[in-house]
């Protein structure tokens, strides 16, 4: 007899039982794949659309294929799933659900289809599993998506991470490492370069991933386009093997394993500065919208180049700038003048160099200019042009900064204390972009120097014209004295010529002096040169050293050329036993030079007749252009005469 | 006529002083220096001077204004040239150093025309 407990038991199927007996029309309803498994993993039910789904029809209690009616089973990431280790496998071994796993199916035509997987396992009544039901779905279309989707994603990212780097970019390598990254993140390229055309129009490498140097020093130069290209486009060569390429360069790229590459033109404002690679180790099929996202990253190279080129032209020409601002600087230091600046039109502000600061004695933070507000402008100099003080507006500076060119121009600088500097020079409008004066630089030369010296010049060049013309009117004179006072005229001429040549004699001695005085000693043993005996005795000369200035020396070198020559002609030196004697001292007291001239053991002397000349100069030159005291006594033993000139600075100084 | 005379070289003083005597004029001087010559001329009287320009170094512009002032012609007689002279005095009478006896009687004849037909004997020319 069957049991209660027994029938209730086999009353209530389990779901296991319900679906095993299930009619087939209810799992052909389901909108999904289904199929059973029992616990030891036999297929027992299945409907058509997991057929379609596996590409096959497994038999049913197969013990062969258990878990799944697939052919081959693979991992998302492409591992072979063992028919055991499937989420059914698991679900049966473990009691657990299996919710939303995603599977590769493999089909027997080997094409893959990728499934999501919902698995729930079967229990009896006890509890025990007695199977699992797997509904599954061919997800293989919302996988593509969201692969498409994550492309989208990557490339997106790629794009605006170089437009983000390209901005903060620092340096060319910046740029091209920006450039590379984006393109192997962006594009299913494997490997990437970058080359620009040279100063010489050749395109060059300057930056690359993944290739030989043997590969560069090969293509390097290769362009599809000239630089003068307009509009260049992308060129895609998706199989090396089979393109129009040139034999070697083909061999060349194929050695390098490269199976096809594309070449993106970089162009900025019109202008095509170079390509960036993209070599893929395989055949490729080019897509549009992978050849316009290329071209994108291309278009963000090209900015950053050109960005980069400009910010490293600007700072070249910056250094450039500065190193000539200090060349400039250093020059202006340099220069021995006094060069002046102003950088507006009405000068308001001038700036100088150290010379012109020290020229002005101003101290170099100090604004020189007379246009200057009241309370900024110098107050310690005036400056003007043949006397007359010049108004601000007058100065050349200021004078050229309205426009005009001023060329050597001279003027003076008057201080307060009186002194005076002159300067000599130019200056010239600085003009703006549009030529209008907007300021002035002036170059100065102190000639105050040379100023004095001319000056100096002229001055000595008037004394020696007065000079010259006393000397001659002198040599009148003695020639009238000579001529008037003597009937016979060789005696007169003899006279003449030896009063002249006395004169001159005293002219040598004072030259040999720089005129700056002559001996008295030396005065009277030159006239006495002619009259000395062989043993010197009959001229004596004694008396301290005493220098006479040019005027006094000329007068009293005539007068002892006359007392000298008398002496020889009519005195003592006209015998042999006569003698001369001449001493003179000094007398501090009353400052006085007392000169003494003793003839003796000469002819008896008379006071004279005919040395007029003599005593003219003795008793009236002496008197008047030395301001001296004359005595003559003409006593038997010979001709004594004392004289007494006052020690003036201007008559003489005592050596 | 009576001339005074300022120079500081002895011996041309005395060649004019020579050569002014022979002509008939009557001498004040010769002076050889500004001071001696200032005083000597406030003091005397006299028609006419002849100065030398460089009285050792100081020149006689001073005692020259002050002839001027007193309407007494006076030539200047110098080694300078007329440039080097003051604005006021370069259209003033002057002959060169050394001087030409003749041109020194014209110049005085020119300049005190009246002195000249005085009660004095007249300028003689010199030979």
């Amino acid at each position: 007899m069957i049991s209660d407990a027994t029938l209730a038991a086999s009353a209530a199927p389990s779901g296991y039982e319900a679906l095993l007996a299930i009619d087939p029309s209810v799992l052909e309803a389901i909108p999904a794949a289904v199929y059973v498994c029992a616990a030891d993993g036999v297929i027992v039910r299945f409907n058509r659309r997991a057929t379609e789904l596996w590409g096959r029809m497994p038999e049913i209690g197969d013990t062969d294929a258990r878990f799944c009616g697939s052919f081959r089973l693979y991992h998302l990431d492409g591992r072979p799933l063992p028919h055991a280790r499937t989420p059914m496998a698991a679900a049966l071994r473990s009691g657990r659900p299996q919710r939303d796993k995603e599977v590769v199916i493999e089909r027997p035509d080997g094409s893959r289809i990728v499934a999501s997987v919902h698995i729930d396992p079967l229990r009896d009544g006890n509890g025990q599993v007695q199977g699992a039901i797997n509904c599954f779905q061919d997800i293989t279309g919302r996988k593509q998506a969201e692969k498409i989707s994550a492309r989208r994603t990557e490339e997106q990212a790629a794009l605006f991470q170089i437009t983000d780097r390209l901005h903060r970019a620092r340096s060319l390598g910046d740029v091209y490492d920006s450039a590379l990254d984006a393109i192997l993140r962006a594009l299913p390229c494997q490997r990437a370069s970058i080359l620009l055309f040279d100063e010489s129009g050749v395109m060059r490498f300057v930056a690359w991933r993944g290739l030989s140097d043997d590969y560069r020093r090969a293509t390097e130069g290769h362009s599809p386009w000239t630089p003068e290209a307009k509009d260049p486009q992308p060129i895609c060569v998706d199989d090396v093997a089979n393109a129009d390429i040139a034999g070697s360069l083909r061999a060349t790229i194929r050695a390098e394993g490269i199976g096809a590459l594309a070449f993106i033109p970089l162009v900025t404002d019109g202008r095509l500065i170079g390509k960036f690679m993209s070599y893929y180790d395989a055949c490729h099929v080019f897509t549009d919208a992978e050849v316009d996202l290329a071209v994108a990253i291309g278009r963000q190279l090209g900015f950053g180049v050109e960005r980069m080129r400009a910010e490293e032209a600007l700072r070249v020409s910056e250094a450039r700038e500065s190193a000539r601002a200090a060349e400039l600087r250093t020059i202006m230091e340099a220069v021995p003048a006094a060069i002046w600046i102003a950088r507006d039109p009405e000068c308001r502000v001038i700036s100088g160099n150290r010379t012109s600061y020290e020229l002005l004695r101003l101290s170099p933070g100090d604004n020189p200019s007379l246009s200057a507000r009241e309370d900024e402008r110098p107050e310690n100099f005036e400056v003007l042009v043949d006397g007359r003080v010049l108004a601000p507006g007058e100065l050349p500076v200021q004078r050229a900064a309205r426009g005009e060119e001023i060329r050597n121009f001279e003027h003076e600088v008057r201080f307060n204390d009186g002194t005076s500097r002159y300067l000599f020079g130019n200056a010239t409008p600085l003009r703006d972009a549009e030529g209008d004066p907007c300021g002035a630089v002036a170059a100065f030369v102190d000639i105050t120097d040379r100023r004095n010296a001319e000056e100096q010049r002229q001055l000595l060049l008037a004394e020696l014209s007065h000079r010259v013309k006393n000397t001659l009117a002198t040599v009148i004179s003695i020639g009238q004295q000579s001529f008037s006072r003597n009937p016979n005229v060789d005696e007169a001429r003899r006279s003449f010529a030896a009063r002249i040549r006395a004169l001159a004699q005293t002219h040598s001695r004072l030259a040999e002096a720089n005129w700056s005085g002559v001996s008295f000693e030396a005065m009277l043993l030159d006239e006495f040169a002619p009259y000395f005996r062989d043993d010197g005795s009959n001229v004596r000369v004694s008396g301290p050293p005493i220098a006479f200035h040019a005027k006094c020396a000329l007068t009293l070198g005539m007068t002892i050329h006359e007392l000298a020559t008398n002496a020889a002609k009519y005195g003592a030196l006209s015998t042999k036993s006569g003698s001369v004697d001449v001493t003179w001292q000094v007398d501090a007291r009353h400052r006085q030079l007392r000169i003494r001239w003793t003839e003796s053991g000469g002819p008896t002397v008379s006071p004279p007749g005919r040395s007029g000349f003599g005593r003219l100069l003795l008793e009236r030159a002496l008197a008047s252009d030395l301001g001296g005291d004359v005595r003559l006594d003409f006593v038997a033993d010979g001709l004594k005469c004392a004289i007494a000139i006052p020690l003036d600075e201007h008559v003489a100084r005592v050596a | 006529m009576r001339i005074l005379i300022a120079e500081d070289e002895f011996l041309v003083g005395v060649h004019l002083e020579e050569d002014l005597r022979s002509a008939g004029c009557s001498i004040v001087g010769p002076f050889s220096s500004l001071e001696t010559a200032m005083r000597a001329a406030r003091r005397e009287r006299f028609d006419l001077a002849v100065l030398d320009i460089n009285l050792n170094g100081t020149m006689v512009y001073p005692l020259a204004d002050e002839l001027s002032a007193r309407g007494i012609p006076f030539i200047f007689l110098s080694g300078y040239i007329a440039a080097d002279l003051p604005e006021r005095f370069r259209q003033a009478r002057q002959i060169a150093k050394p001087h030409d006896p003749a041109v020194l009687i014209e110049e005085i004849r020119a300049a005190a025309p009246k002195a000249d037909r005085g009660h004095d004997a007249p300028l003689k020319m010199p030979r």
